[in-house]
């Protein structure tokens, strides 16, 4: 137990990425509603970029932009999770919006956002 | 840079963490839709704010740009809420008056 | 849904139900009591209800079915949402807390000897200034050293906005009753000349977009590019259809501008891409040379890549916003 909280202490902002990866991954599985599905869906995104940006960050040294001509490792961060972290968010953006669709045109065809509901209305008109 | 600074710098930066997680209570709670938004605004301006105490913190001066995107966001964000809250205030209540209009035609 | 068994009446459970109910106790079979057998009950009823009016029986049981299966419903969704509360906290402590424990072991945080920070960030830290001219090492990795990665994402940006619009868009000569009122509502509810906003839009859009082409031109000597430049820009176009409306954003902005600009620009990435991968990738002998560091005109590619991300990405923000607020671009 202590070297497990030892061990969080040590990395505070991983520790907090996944608490919310957490909250969004319950929010995206259990809420009826289908758009606090999809901020659960964005929440979770964020941590997944708070977590990279944090693997990539080393104490005392600066983004990765050249000041000077100083080329030297000793410098600068990690620049390969801030690479990361801007392809995810123009995934996660793009999804985002064609989720986002897709919810407008259950809405026009069932006139609500509640999951449950729908799948009740589908079975009605099933059988 | 003063040593002294930059704990005022921190302190200051404290508080507005408190500030922002205050806003975010009443964002979370707010009874109306209109309390949500002035606090949204709010919490756009105080981090803001925060990322410029950053820049002089960290010694970046990049983050200037940042925050300029920042403010841009957070201001359209709150005026395209608005304008859809005025639409649908709009779409309601011209839906009341029609009801109205019918009920009193039922009674004639 | 699981399937009544045919030999249900001979199950355990079943014989279990019945003796809980006192149907059929087996105890009196081997005690030897003369009992009523089930099939002869059956008859009984069976008889019984060719006497009576049968749609009338019906349809009083059917009304009491509804009244109590209704409350049960009731009643069962108050349990759920009661219960929902309890099965989430569940879950999400118990997911948190897996992780964490994963959490608690990896490397420390902000330590230089982390395995992350390996021979691949340095060469391109010590390497890149050299090899692609790009001030920011960032830009100069995302657009030089892995540009086919970028052009899937611009293509993942453009293939989401045409989805957008195959969902959502409404044709003006449709007959489907329900997109037409979909129609009228967001042209009759959007509020028209506000005062306020079209002064302050008057001073503040032409800033905005000027400080969008600034950051998209300064993609490769300081923090932004392509992405952030584009959805600033985009933003600024947004700002300007909230103020003045539909009409006059069509002045100069249509389906037409928005597949032209896009399809170009994409096009323009890929074969310059295609050229730079034909010559060899990574020795890249370009027409443009890498320049002297720190200038605007410098980094071979890199800035009219950045100009032509800059270009879909403003394009495709600008079209989610109008797709979704009025069905059409």
């Amino acid at each position: 137990m202590l070297e497990f909280l030892s061990g969080l202490n040590d990395k505070p902002f991983e520790a907090v990425a996944i608490i919310l990866f957490g909250i969004g991954f319950t929010t995206l599985f259990l809420h009826p509603n289908l758009i606090k599905k999809i901020m659960g869906l964005n929440i979770m995104d964020t941590a997944v970029y708070l977590f990279l940006a944090a693997k990539g960050f080393i104490y005392g040294r600066k983004a990765p932009i050249v000041v000077d001509g100083v080329t030297s490792m000793e410098a600068y961060i990690n620049p390969i999770p801030s690479g990361l972290v801007l392809t995810g968010i123009v995934v996660s953006v793009s999804v985002t919006a064609v989720m986002l669709a897709l919810t407008v045109r259950l809405y026009r065809r069932y006139h609500t956002l509640d999951i449950d509901e729908i799948l009740k209305i589908i079975r009605k008109e099933g059988n | 840079m003063d040593k002294w600074f930059l704990g005022l710098l921190t302190v200051l930066m404290i508080i507005l963490a408190v500030c922002i997680f205050i806003a975010l209570i009443r964002v979370i709670k707010g009874p109306d839709l209109t309390n949500r938004l002035v606090s949204v605004n709010m919490i756009g301006t105080m981090v803001n704010v925060m990322i410029i105490m950053l820049t002089i913190y960290l010694q970046e001066e990049w983050l200037v740009d940042v925050a300029m995107l920042y403010t841009a966001i957070s201001f359209l964000s709150v005026i395209v809420l608005s304008k859809v809250y005025i639409g649908v205030y709009k779409q309601k209540a011209s839906e009341a008056s029609a009801a109205e209009n019918k009920a009193e035609e039922e009674a004639k | 849904m699981s399937k009544i068994r045919r030999d249900y009446e001979n199950s355990l459970w079943r014989k279990l139900v019945r003796f809980v109910y006192g149907e059929n106790d087996s105890f009196h079979e081997k005690a030897g009591y003369d009992i009523e057998h089930p099939e002869t009950e059956k008859r009984k009823e069976e008889t019984f209800f060719e006497e009576v009016d049968y749609t009338k029986k019906k349809k009083e049981s059917d009304k009491f079915f509804a009244k109590y299966s209704a409350i049960a419903e009731k009643r069962g969704e108050k349990v759920y949402n009661h219960f929902y509360k309890f099965l989430a906290a569940i879950t999400c402590f118990s997911i948190i807390m897996i992780l964490l424990v994963t959490v608690a072991k990896l490397p420390s945080f902000g330590n230089p000897d982390n395995p992350v920070n390996n021979e691949v960030s340095e060469r391109y830290i010590e390497q890149g200034l050299e090899e692609t001219g790009a001030v920011n090492i960032v830009a100069g990795m995302i657009l030089d050293y892995r540009a086919f990665d970028t052009l899937g994402e611009s293509h993942v940006l453009f293939i989401a906005c045409v989805c957008v619009m195959i969902l959502l868009r409404l044709d003006k000569e449709t007959n489907d009753p329900e997109k037409l009122k979909a129609l009228e509502n967001d042209r009759d509810f959007e509020p028209k000349n506000e005062a306020i906003l079209q002064h302050a839009a008057k001073i503040l859009v032409p800033v905005i977009i000027l400080f969008g082409i600034y950051i998209v031109l300064n993609g490769h000597i300081s923090p932004g590019g392509g992405f952030a430049g584009g959805a600033i820009i985009g933003s600024g176009l947004i700002l300007y259809l909230n103020a003045f409306g539909f009409k006059k954003t069509e002045m100069f902005f249509t389906t037409k501008t928005f597949s032209v600009v896009s399809v170009s620009s994409l096009l323009f990435y890929s074969l310059s891409k295609t050229y730079s991968f034909f010559t060899g990738a990574n020795d890249l002998h370009s027409i443009i040379g890498p320049g002297t560091p720190g200038a605007i005109l410098s980094a071979g590619l890199i800035l009219p890549l950045n100009i032509a991300v800059g270009a879909v990405v403003a394009c495709t923000m600008y079209g989610f916003y109008a797709l979704f607020r009025k069905g059409g671009i």
